[in-house]
């Protein structure tokens, strides 16, 4: 299990020109991806990924020193099912409404029915009551495949500017 | 100079003279806050610095702090580490601006004033003036203006820095107890695996009665009850040295002969919360005794935690009196495969760190505390009786001992109150 393989989107490989059905598609399922999130239908969540997908949210610090610690690490949609469980029947957190903004994407080409696609990520988070606060800038590096018709995420990786965590985290990005 | 810029202590009505109560004031005043930055980070002890693995090569360097001052330390040609404040002599910037790197001098971008591993003045510019004019007085010798010096020590790969002209020994300072398990835990050359930080809108004391407290482990973080990881009722002790500030709790397997099964599978008990991936909670036995789980806690500000298949270190640093930052170093041992370095890696994002399920809760739990305090004004008191008023070892974590003994060691080192004992 190799920890650190993520690569960013090169000038060179980025801004491929894909179909643009497909293209809009993509961009459909990141959307819906954050909608997921913003709308607390946490229990959707590992839906998102194939049953062998990665999720993992991580300090750009470590990522710049070569180093696989992370702030949060899944290797399977059962491993997200427990995130899903625990955090619905047992861990207590800060009661903050998350909404998601995403900048344009960066679509690499299609390589080995994977497609790679960079997107920028800052989340603010809202409390109860009533004030919000920038909780993090990043960008999600995604691998996204398509199963049976439906694009799912072998890997999705959040590299984290912010990673000093404002208080902590919770919720998946 | 330095060491005598100690200013009077501040009075504070300590509200009795056994260690079961802690006014609220020590939380949310400013005052005591900066008395702190003097009488104890400044003060006689040691404070963590980071591990050796961060500096490997000659000119390495980590900025860091010591309490609110801001510190580097470097690994010097000498192959020796070595700690500076981080304030330029001549006007008072920051010398170093990275988090870390490698140099082989150390320059301020403002006037290039130039210093070594050690902080000693190597070169300025226009030291002789520029074409006769100028220059600084002939009686400036460079050896008067270095950086200030922080004493250095280590244990076990471990490295801590002083202010302090006289601080006792690390070894002295720890006590043999604690530096008998530093040395059973950290038992090898440590592998850096990566950091998490988070900061937490909370006073930094916080924190650190938070991990001497085996009360709130399986109240707050109901993961614990529900998969029984840490039971107040399991078999342990709290252990203290220096007079009570540092605290160990540690937690034994219930049975000699359920040694193996215990680390074969945590769940000897029967857990109520079943998970899907069981490997968060794996346990790898690192050593032949009964310990399942260490909590270590080195005043005034280094915590670390050891069980399961996690190793990590945590580093308290202020930054008011409501705000501090806290920043987890996650290590390995040197020699270990790519496989123990991921369950390593996923055990602490998950369990630990924080996100973690038995970590996340805590920062919640001490900003609502924070924001109460503040709130009230800090009139009143903390009351940590649980399993008595004073401070002494016991064979049990039903206990706040841990806790009474910070604050006896506190209360010394602030002048707050004559110490009954």
């Amino acid at each position: 299990m190799n920890i650190v393989t993520e690569s960013r989107l090169s000038p060179e490989t980025a801004d491929a020109d894909l179909p643009w059905e497909l293209e809009r598609r993509l961009l459909r399922f990141i959307r819906r991806y954050v909608q997921c999130l913003d709308d607390n239908r946490i229990e959707a969540w590992p839906a998102f990924f194939t049953e062998d997908g990665v999720y993992k949210v991580y300090p750009r610090e470590n990522l710049e020193a070569g180093l696989p610690a992370c702030l949060l690490y899944f290797d399977s949609r059962a491993t997200m099912r427990d995130r899903v469980l625990c955090l619905k029947e047992v861990s207590l957190f800060a009661n903050n409404a998350p909404r998601h903004f995403l900048g344009p994407s960066a679509i690499g080409a299609e390589s080995n029915g994977v497609y790679a696609i960079s997107t920028n990520v800052l989340v603010v988070h809202s409390d109860m009551e009533g004030n919000s606060k920038i909780f993090c800038a990043g960008e999600y590096r995604d691998r996204i495949v398509e199963r049976a018709g439906k694009l799912l995420f072998s890997e999705k990786t959040v590299v984290l500017d912010t990673f000093t965590v404002p208080s902590h985290l919770a919720m998946p990005i | 100079m330095d060491g005598e810029r100690t200013r009077p202590p501040k009075t504070i009505d300590w509200p009795s003279h056994d260690e079961s109560s802690v006014p609220y004031a020590v939380y949310i005043d400013p005052e005591i806050f900066a008395a702190e930055q003097e009488r104890i980070f400044q003060g006689p002890t040691w404070s963590y610095l980071g591990i050796e693995s961060e500096v490997p090569k000659a000119g390495d360097f980590v900025s860091t702090y010591i309490g609110t001052t801001p510190v580097v330390f470097n690994r010097g040609r000498d192959g020796q580490l070595h700690a500076f404040v981080n304030r330029c002599a001549h006007r008072g910037a920051a010398v170093v601006r990275e988090r870390r790197g490698n140099c082989k001098v150390h320059t301020c971008i403002y006037h290039q004033w130039s210093y070594d591993a050690e902080g000693n003045l190597v070169g300025l510019p226009y030291r002789r003036g520029l074409n006769g004019s100028g220059g600084f007085p002939e009686d400036f010798k460079l050896e008067n203006h270095g950086l200030r010096r922080v004493r250095v020590a280590g244990i076990q790969g471990l490295v801590f820095g002083s202010l302090s002209d006289d601080v006792p020994a690390l070894e002295d300072f720890l006590g043999d107890a604690v530096c008998d398990r530093l040395r059973r835990v950290f038992k090898r050359p440590l592998k850096l695996l990566g950091f998490q930080r988070q900061r937490i809108g909370a006073n930094w004391k916080l924190m650190v009665e938070n991990v001497k407290d085996s009360y709130h482990g399986a109240l707050l973080h109901a993961f614990n009850s529900r998969f029984g990881f840490f039971r107040s009722t399991q078999r342990g002790d709290v252990r203290m040295t220096s007079g009570g500030i540092h605290g160990m709790l540690t937690t034994y397997s219930t049975q000699r002969e359920e040694v193996a099964s215990a680390f074969d599978q945590v769940a000897t008990f029967k857990p109520t919360l079943i998970l899907e991936d069981m490997s968060i909670v794996k346990f790898t036995r690192e050593h032949d005794d009964e310990i399942v789980t260490s909590i270590i806690s080195l005043f005034p500000s280094c915590l670390i935690l050891h069980g399961g298949t996690f190793l990590i270190i945590r580093q308290v640093r202020p930054r008011s009196v409501g705000e501090f930052d806290m920043i987890w170093t996650i290590v390995g041992f040197e020699g270990e495969g790519p496989e123990l370095d991921a369950l390593r890696v996923k055990q602490t994002a998950n369990l630990l760190g924080p996100a973690g399920y038995v970590s996340m809760e805590d920062a919640e739990a001490i900003e609502i505390t924070q924001r109460a305090l503040t709130g009230e004004g800090g009139g009143g008191q903390g009351v940590v009786a649980l399993g008595g008023r004073s401070v002494e070892d016991q064979n049990h974590l039903v206990t706040e001992v841990a806790i009474r003994g910070f604050w006896k060691g506190y209360r010394r080192l602030m002048g707050f109150a004559p110490n009954p004992s």
